[in-house]
């Protein structure tokens, strides 16, 4: 099937091949921006008219956000360490160096935290989003469940949706405050930093407008996590190897929205 | 057979191809309440793709499927949903949730409803397994069963919210003769104790004789025969000949 549709290709001259590829691109990039759009309506519409069931959605949390826990943990410990050693040569060159403890807070509540935190989730939750769902499509589980009347939206991608849209933020709020700790751990253990004065100007004058701005931008990488994995999952092609593409897929495409999710949302939230 | 001529299922022209090759071409059969319908074929004529249309899993090219007079074509999937519960469906390959346990599986579609008690679902869930011949491993997961148990958790699954529509993709094979014959009786006691209407797809001809009261045979896409048992075993036709008697020379192109 898919010879077919490439063997006309082989006859033309090779700018219109490129160019009818390119355009081949370019409609699948918007077809899966609807398709994505459209899942996303789907699970609102189920969302709203109290869809929800609670049982799964408790599983997919724990899942989701106390499964999650040891690798974002392992994570913002050594990231919030090296950040600390960086700030703390670069704020002692300044010589402000009680500054060090404030710079790495806004590092991680503004930054890290949300994104180091969903790209794990996105490799460790998406990836396995996009296989379960690809493996219950594959071995006809969706259409059992379509052939029970049951959409397969409201009870697969809205409990996953929910579980996403909440512990992504609050891993990330947990992974904040071991990301601050890290760089604590890297003050205590640094002569040249004055581990004292490292928590002293983080009440005082950071905002809480950073942390909760920093917590929301991964609210929205946790929905981008849960669309692309149950998107792939749900669209996954008849074959098992088909579900080895969509979850590799899923990390790649969950890891690139992120971060252009997060370059828009910087612009967007943090100004002056 | 007692059965009133109100039609239930009626496909009418059902046209049906994937990716530009035609599975089912201009397919039509009507079906009454309480018969027993049985559809036989080659592996690969389009039995499951049938199925698949009438409970609008997939969507045909052109023709119409009226399930209880209601057309279903151009439905939406909530719209579909409305209409799938009068219908159960067993697949050809059980399709059971994996993560789930036979317990979790048989009550799947009655998991929303508050006015059953637990106990009485738990009832209902024993009563169910029973019936297929699987007392007793409401605990066990999907994997841990036969593929034989696994069909037969599967009818349990479609039966327990008693649809007045059964779609059966090959509810006996892998099965032993004995579970065999259970699950034909079971059939067709449901057929004359409550009127529920069945369409049986299968390759076992003896089989589908001794349990339709219709039987037709999908060849090359196309329904080339409907007609009672007795009629297909004297048919001239010399395709459904070779394929009732089961034999290696023919004009079946294999
Ligand atoms: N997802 C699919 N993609 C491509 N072709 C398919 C797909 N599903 C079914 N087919 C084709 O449709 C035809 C009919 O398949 P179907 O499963 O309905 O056959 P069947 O009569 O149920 O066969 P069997 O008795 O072996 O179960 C086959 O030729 C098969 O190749
Ligand atoms: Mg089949």
């Amino acid at each position: 099937m898919s010879l077919r549709g490439e063997s006309p290709h082989f006859s033309l001259p090779g700018g219109a091949s490129l160019l009818s590829a390119t355009g081949r691109q370019v409609i699948a990039f918007f077809s899966y921006f609807g398709e994505t759009t459209r899942l996303q309506l789907d699970i609102l519409v189920g969302l709203v008219k109290g869809r929800l069931e609670y049982k799964t959605t408790i599983a997919e949390m724990a899942f989701v956000g106390v499964a999650s826990l040891p690798v974002v943990a392992v994570t913002m410990i050594f990231s919030g360490m090296v950040i600390g050693y960086h700030m703390a040569i670069v704020t002692g060159q300044l010589g402000v160096s009680n500054y060090a403890g404030r710079v790495v807070a806004e590092t991680m509540c503004r930054e890290l935290g949300p994104v180091l935190v969903s790209i794990v989730v996105a490799a460790r939750v998406g990836s396995a989003m996009a296989a379960e769902l690809g493996t219950m499509k594959v071995t006809e589980q969706i259409d059992a469940l379509r052939a029970m009347a049951t959409s397969p939206v409201d009870y697969l991608a809205l409990p996953r949706w929910v579980a996403c849209g909440l512990m992504v933020p609050t891993l990330t709020f947990v992974g904040d405050i071991i990301g601050v700790t890290g760089g604590y751990l890297m003050a205590v253990l640094m002569p040249e930093l004055n581990a004292g004065a490292y928590w002293t100007h983080i009440p005082g004058t950071f905002e809480a407008y950073t942390l909760v701005a920093g917590i929301g931008k991964s609210a929205v990488f946790g929905i981008i996590i849960a669309i692309v994995g149950c998107h792939q999952g749900l669209t996954c092609k008849m074959a098992s190897e088909e579900v080895g593409r969509a979850t590799t897929r899923s990390v790649v495409y969950c890891i690139m929205l992120i971060y252009g999710a997060n370059l828009f949302l910087t612009a967007l939230i943090f100004r002056g | 057979m007692g059965q009133q001529r109100e039609p239930v299922v009626q496909v009418r022209d059902l046209t049906y191809s994937i990716g530009g090759r035609p599975i089912l071409d201009r397919v039509s059969l009507e079906t009454h309440r309480g018969e027993v319908f049985g559809v036989m074929g080659m592996s690969g004529s389009g039995k499951s793709t049938l199925l698949r249309n009438i409970m609008g899993l997939v969507r045909p090219d052109s023709g119409d499927i009226r399930i209880e007079g209601q057309s279903i074509i151009g439905l939406n999937e909530r719209e579909l949903n409305r209409v799938r519960v009068k219908m159960g469906m067993c697949f050809q390959y059980s399709a059971l949730f994996d993560s789930m346990t036979v317990r979790e599986n048989v009550l799947f579609g009655l998991r929303e409803r508050r006015d059953i008690s637990p106990s009485e679902l738990e009832r209902k869930c024993a009563e169910h397994l029973e019936i297929v011949g699987l007392a007793g491993t409401e605990d066990q997961m999907p994997a841990e069963l036969s593929g034989g148990m696994r069909k037969r958790v599967g009818i349990a699954r479609a039966l327990i919210t008693q649809p007045s529509i059964m779609l059966y993709d090959e509810p006996s094979a892998g099965l032993d003769p004995v579970m065999a014959a259970v699950i034909d009786r079971l059939i067709l006691r449901l057929s004359a104790d409550f009127g529920t209407t069945a369409i049986v797809v299968t390759h076992e001809v003896d089989e589908l004789f001794g349990l339709a009261d219709r039987v037709m045979m999908l060849y090359e896409g196309r329904a080339i025969v409907c007609d009672t048992p007795e009629a297909l075993r004297t048919s001239d036709n010399q395709v459904v000949r070779q394929f009732v008697e089961g034999a290696a020379e023919g004009p079946i192109e294999v």
